[in-house]
């Protein structure tokens, strides 16, 4: 576990942020979340950079889409990769650029699989 | 013998007489006192009576309703004629139409009686009656049934409409004559129905096609009408007959019942939607705690954290099971079945009660609610429904109330017992405030928000069955103020 800077899971329904951010930490990985996309980009700006992104697209003021879309704008952070997590079962009528996708309910073995594939010096 | 001065010569009389016996019309010869001179074979059986009965009796009591002006006026010296006259023959007991031809019957340089030449029409109008019947038949069935029906010659215009189209178009069978009928199809039909109608015709084909008809009272109806070929006795092509329904009914139930898929597919979708974000925590702590059980020595096991993660997992268990009850608060309300149970309830007792119980779930999003009640105020409601009527409200504003206060008061005026839930959060422009009282329904995006769409039509139709109103006060931006208002009965 070389990792060190930590995941952001943005995720605005309050349990289902912090039961993830629980089994993250058990699995060994540093934590920070947001309940919106705005106070998520406004924590990656502020310096704190995660090394990558839990990211819900449904939720209230920036959704999911939203948020990725100012992110791809940003080149300061634009590179983070994401990991989209939605209960939406079809996406084809609204896609989302993400470099992997899961779908709800999620396990701790889905998680950990997509952060691994992703960031291979944290495992 | 004194011919008329037309004719060339007389005919030798044994030809004249083959002439008379040939002939398939009758003939007879009267004199001046209508006595008969002659009676021909034809005539004989034409009547019925033979030639020996005949000559030298009168002829108008052989066959009376021959006695006519045209029989007069043959024997004055001019010819005439009268058709379809309708006669007796008494001695024969024979009813006949017959067509007469009179003309005068010149002897000796000067008028002598009349010839009467005698065509018996009486089978041609027993068929023409026969047809006027079966067409008499055809019309009172035409319109009497109940769809609208037409009939087309062969060259493609229409000549005949029943009654039941008439009166379905208000117009006159002069006014659809011909094309007519085009004229009160609906604009953005009328070229496909006519294209289809002239090619179909011209193929000789069976056709069915959609269009809207305008009604008498101007409404468009849609119709569907199916046109056949139709042929005479001899195979020949004789028109079209076509017949109409209003199927406006059917394709109404078919958008609405298309719309009710839609929309139960929509309320799948987000009920599945809903479910799987508590299903996803309870899925997370189940596998998480199974891990720790499995991959830790049982002596380093920190209790109060199992416990935690334990209670989580009851919390995520009720919500699941709100969840499935709010279902099935849509599938009893939609089948009239929400169960009641009045009893005399304090509405300040209910209120406060639910925002002390969503007052740290206000709080983990910034939001603190406040309460203010005047007293108790009863009445007599199920105490389950009120209080699921303010939790609905007072959940929303949370929701929708951007972190700021959320402030619930209860108040009388009156008789009236009136409950009131005021956000300051993102608001509801005025044209979705009704809107949002319906099943399904939300002011906002499901990418942003997500729940059923169902908490305020849940709670219109409590408040309804208690006999109260709901309203809501609300402007893009400046938050939303939902009003209860109850009658007050100790």
């Amino acid at each position: 576990m070389t990792q060190t800077k930590p995941i952001l899971v943005i995720e605005d329904d309050q349990a289902l942020r912090e039961a993830i951010c629980d089994v993250l930490r058990d699995e060994g990985y540093a934590t920070v979340n947001a309940d919106t996309g705005e106070t998520a980009l406004a924590l990656m700006r502020s310096g704190s950079q995660p090394s990558l992104v839990l990211l819900d697209l449904m939720m209230p003021t920036m959704n999911g889409w939203q948020f990725r879309q100012e992110q791809l704008s940003d080149p300061t952070i634009a590179d983070i990769p994401v990991v989209v997590m939605t209960a939406s079962r079809n996406l084809e009528g609204r896609p989302i650029d993400a470099q992997r996708i899961l779908h709800k309910p999620v396990s701790i073995s889905a998680i950990v699989a997509a952060i691994d594939d992703l960031l291979p010096s944290a495992s | 013998m004194t011919y008329p001065a037309s004719r060339v010569s007389p005919p030798p009389p044994d030809v004249a007489l083959q002439l008379v016996e040939a002939c398939t019309d009758g003939l007879v010869a009267v004199d001046l006192t209508r006595r008969c001179l002659s009676w021909s074979p034809s005539m004989a059986r034409i009547t019925g009576i033979p030639e020996a009965a005949a000559i030298g009796q009168p002829l108008l009591t052989l066959i009376p309703d021959l006695a006519s002006e045209e029989l007069e006026a043959a024997l004055a010296g001019t010819a005439a004629s009268r058709s379809d006259q309708a006669v007796t023959v008494p001695a024969a007991k024979r009813r006949l139409w017959l067509d007469v031809r009179y003309s005068p019957l010149h002897r000796e340089g000067r008028i002598g009686g009349a010839i009467l030449l005698v065509a018996d029409v009486t089978e041609r109008k027993r068929i023409d009656a026969q047809m006027r019947e079966t067409e008499r038949r055809f019309t009172t069935m035409a319109d009497a049934a109940p769809v609208l029906l037409w009939l087309a010659r062969t060259d493609s215009l229409c000549t005949f409409f029943n009654q039941t189209w008439l009166d379905f178009t208000g117009r006159t069978l002069a006014q659809e004559w011909g094309v007519g009928w085009a004229e009160n199809i609906h604009p953005e039909d009328v070229q496909r129905c006519l294209d289809t109608y002239q090619a179909c015709f011209a193929a000789r084909q069976v056709f069915e096609m959609e269009y809207r008809l305008k009604r008498a009272d101007g409404v468009y109806r849609w119709i569907l009408d199916r046109g056949t070929p139709r042929y005479g006795p001899d195979g020949e092509f004789a028109g079209y007959i076509g017949s109409c329904i209003d199927i406006s009914d059917r394709k109404q139930m078919e958008t609405d019942l298309r719309q009710a898929i839609r929309t139960r597919d929509e309320f799948l979708s987000i009920a599945s939607h809903e479910l799987r974000t508590p299903l996803s925590t309870l899925s997370l702590h189940t596998e998480g705690l199974q891990r720790s059980l499995k991959n830790q020595p049982q002596e380093t096991w920190d209790a109060e954290r199992l416990q935690h993660r334990l209670a989580i997992v009851q919390d995520q268990a009720v919500r699941l099971e709100q969840i499935v009850e709010s279902l099935l608060d849509v599938s009893r309300v939609s089948q009239g079945r929400l169960p009641m149970r009045i009893e005399t309830v304090d509405l300040t007792a209910v209120a406060q009660d639910v925002v002390h119980r969503l007052t740290d779930d206000a709080a983990q999003v910034g939001t603190v609610l406040s309460f203010q009640a005047d007293g108790p105020l009863p009445g007599q409601w199920d105490p389950m429904r009120l209080d699921q009527v303010v939790t609905n409200l007072v959940v929303n504003a949370i929701k929708y109330g951007r972190g700021k206060p959320v402030d619930v008061r209860v108040t009388s005026e009156g008789r009236q017992a009136r409950l009131s839930v005021r956000d300051h959060g993102i608001g509801i422009a005025p044209e979705d405030h009704e809107r949002i009282f319906s099943q399904f329904e939300r002011a906002v995006s499901e990418d942003h928000y997500g729940g059923f769409g169902i908490g305020l039509w849940i709670a219109r139709q409590i408040v309804d069955a208690f006999g109260g109103t709901i309203t809501v006060a609300s402007q893009p931006g400046e938050g939303a103020c939902f009003t209860v208002t109850l009658e007050m009965r100790p």
